[in-house]
């Protein structure tokens, strides 16, 4: 009996990405495979399809907001932000953990990536808390978890690819993503809370309104970023690439001219690893366009969703079905890709069951979040280890509780899609 | 000594690197560009998207090169890792085989998609589509011949398997 080609797939894909292969290649591969496999299917189609997948206008945006993320990288901005923070919460128990994830909240709205986020804050919180007695291992967990809020709050890179992919309005994502990301900082904040009364960690001074205005007069120039971005694309002013366009031609003025930091030889870096990035990316977009279109016209997506409501077609048990399939791979696979390979799949079940579209890229991001602070893949994780100089090992048992406090953030927004829906509603 | 093979990996890096570099700074002043003319102007460019989204793509495919020139390109390492060095050599090299044969599949059926485009332009600015199109079969050609290069190093022993292990961080 010849097997059936959604089997093949999964078995093709499974194989190629432990084998150590780029998961570019991984999904061209098998595209590739089954379409020389099928003598139904035009082979030509293979010099088409892809071309067609990397040409998209609003993928254009990533790179523009890779640009401006980098740049403001470059004008040590994380400084001034935690300043801020600071003045905010610096009083509260355990005092530098909340200004750690505060900070990455407000970075996260400029970086888009969870990975910069984490470079960026933890290069200078993780020696700070250090210096002022915290563990390493709770300094280093508080700056990983609380990176994850740049891949919820705008402008998330998985968002804008969730956007394509399941061609929802990047404006919705955007404004669905805020209360969420929020959610998430106050909820790690209880728990760096209810952690540092316990142990007894410092706070760092009385909170004084002075110090907050005077702090707040220096961070306010790089907040003007985000401002700009959600001022922009939520009122409607700017389409999603013309706010990158304009972050990225901001940041560059602010890093040249107001910070004196970008130099054309830094800003040749930024250009060169903004492309680089941009061209992964997009080359797992060119690749999995292919298998896409492949899987779409055997109607395999439509096939797993028929079987998995042929077990179940109960609304609460396939959204704990979808929900821990998102978080399994967001531990195996990394965001990109994840969402790149298995929106396309579930979309249709999805829409099925009547799940707004909106609140399900906010249910997939959250949970591919959670998925890459655990190993096999932690790339965030693994970049906070390298900054505090511990082992993987070392920092996961003080990571638990965190990770605890966004699992009852992604309860939430699953249990309430108004967390994610309302807001979008209201602006736009 | 340099050898010629040395030589025109070298040159080639560069001009990759140089590649991408212009085009996302082209992509940077053009979208700004058009921002000015629709704001400040009033009158959009007709190219705002179609120009951006083919040097997107142009990108995409000279870019992918450069990255699996550079080893860049991101995947899953932690099966790999836990196998032994010989077969971890023995899985490479089928898989740069696969990568190979992947790149010079894209590139030929990417040239057959090229030349159907014939001197068509794009519809928004007179530039030829092939221009934009021949991206994809030049990215996939150089991919097939780095993969080959690599696989031959690999198996002659001038490449180990740890400079094979995929990039991690995305």
């Amino acid at each position: 009996m010849p097997i059936e080609p959604g089997y093949l797939i999964l078995i093709l894909l499974v194989v190629l990405v432990c084998t150590g292969m780029p998961i570019a290649f991984v999904l061209g591969v098998t595209a590739m495979t089954m379409i020389l496999l099928d003598p139904a299917v035009v082979p030509q189609i293979m010099g088409l399809i892809p071309f067609g997948g990397a040409n998209n206008y609003l993928l254009v945006a990533a790179l523009l907001f890779m640009i401006a993320g980098e740049v403001m990288n470059q004008g040590r901005i994380a400084e001034k932000l935690i300043a801020f923070a600071s003045a905010l919460v610096g009083h509260i128990r355990g005092g530098l953990a909340h200004v750690n994830i505060l900070t990455s909240l407000f970075f996260s709205e400029i970086s888009g990536t969870a990975t910069s986020d984490a470079a960026a804050i933890g290069s200078v919180m993780i020696p700070q808390m250090k210096k002022r007695g915290y563990p390493v291992a709770f300094a280093a967990a508080v700056t990983s978890t609380s990176a994850t809020m740049a891949i919820i709050v705008p402008p998330s890179l998985n968002l804008i690819l969730y956007a394509y992919v399941a061609d929802s309005s990047i404006a919705q994502l955007f404004a669905a993503g805020i209360l969420p990301g929020i959610m998430v900082c106050f909820l790690l904040m209880i728990t760096a809370y209810l952690i540092s009364v316990r142990r007894g960690y410092p706070v760092e001074h009385a909170f004084a309104a002075r110090r907050v205005l005077s702090t707040g007069k220096d961070a306010l120039i790089p907040i003007t970023l985000p401002v700009l971005i959600l001022v922009g694309i939520l009122g409607g002013i700017f389409t999603a690439t013309e706010a990158g366009a304009v972050a990225a031609l901001w940041s560059i003025v602010l890093a040249a001219v107001l910070y004196r930091t970008l130099t054309v030889s830094r800003f040749v870096d930024v250009l060169r690893v903004a492309g680089k990035r941009s061209a992964m990316l997009m080359f797992i977009v060119a690749t999995s366009t292919l298998l896409g279109w492949y899987l779409t016209n055997q109607r395999i997506p439509q096939d797993i969703a028929q079987a998995i409501l042929g077990i179940s077609d109960n609304y609460w048990v396939v959204l704990l079905a979808i929900n821990a399939f998102f978080l399994i791979a967001g531990t195996i696979v990394h965001g990109t890709p994840a969402i790149l390979m298995l929106v396309p799949i579930f979309l249709p079940l999805a829409d099925q069951l009547g799940i707004d579209r909106v609140h399900f890229g906010l249910i997939v991001t959250i949970n591919l979040g959670i998925g890459q602070q655990t190993p096999p893949v932690a790339s965030v994780v693994l970049i906070t280890c390298a900054i505090a100089r511990i082992s993987l090992a070392a920092i996961i048992p003080s990571m638990l509780w965190f990770i605890g406090a966004m699992l009852v953030a992604l309860l939430l927004v699953n249990l309430f899609p108004a967390l994610s829906l309302w807001l979008p509603a209201v602006i736009l | 000594m340099e050898t010629v093979i040395d030589y025109i990996d070298r040159v080639l890096t560069r001009g990759l690197d140089a590649v991408v570099i212009l085009l996302a700074g082209l992509l940077l002043v053009l979208l700004n560009y058009a921002v000015f003319t629709r704001f400040v102007l009033n009158e959009s460019v007709s190219w705002s998207e179609e120009l951006p989204s083919h040097l997107l793509a142009t990108l995409t495919f000279v870019g992918a090169a450069y990255l699996t020139r550079t080893n860049e390109h991101i995947g899953f390492d932690g099966v790999i890792r836990l196998m032994p060095k010989a077969m971890q050599k023995a899985v490479f090299a089928l898989n740069l085989m696969a990568m190979t044969v992947f790149g010079a599949t894209m590139a030929w059926y990417g040239t057959i998609a090229t030349l159907s485009f014939g001197s068509r332009a794009l519809i928004s600015i007179d530039l030829p589509m092939a221009l934009f199109r021949g991206a994809m079969p030049l990215g996939c050609a150089l991919i097939a011949l780095i993969c080959a290069v690599r696989l031959i190093a690999l198996l002659t022993g001038r490449l180990s398997a740890d400079d094979l292990l995929p990039e991690t961080d995305a």
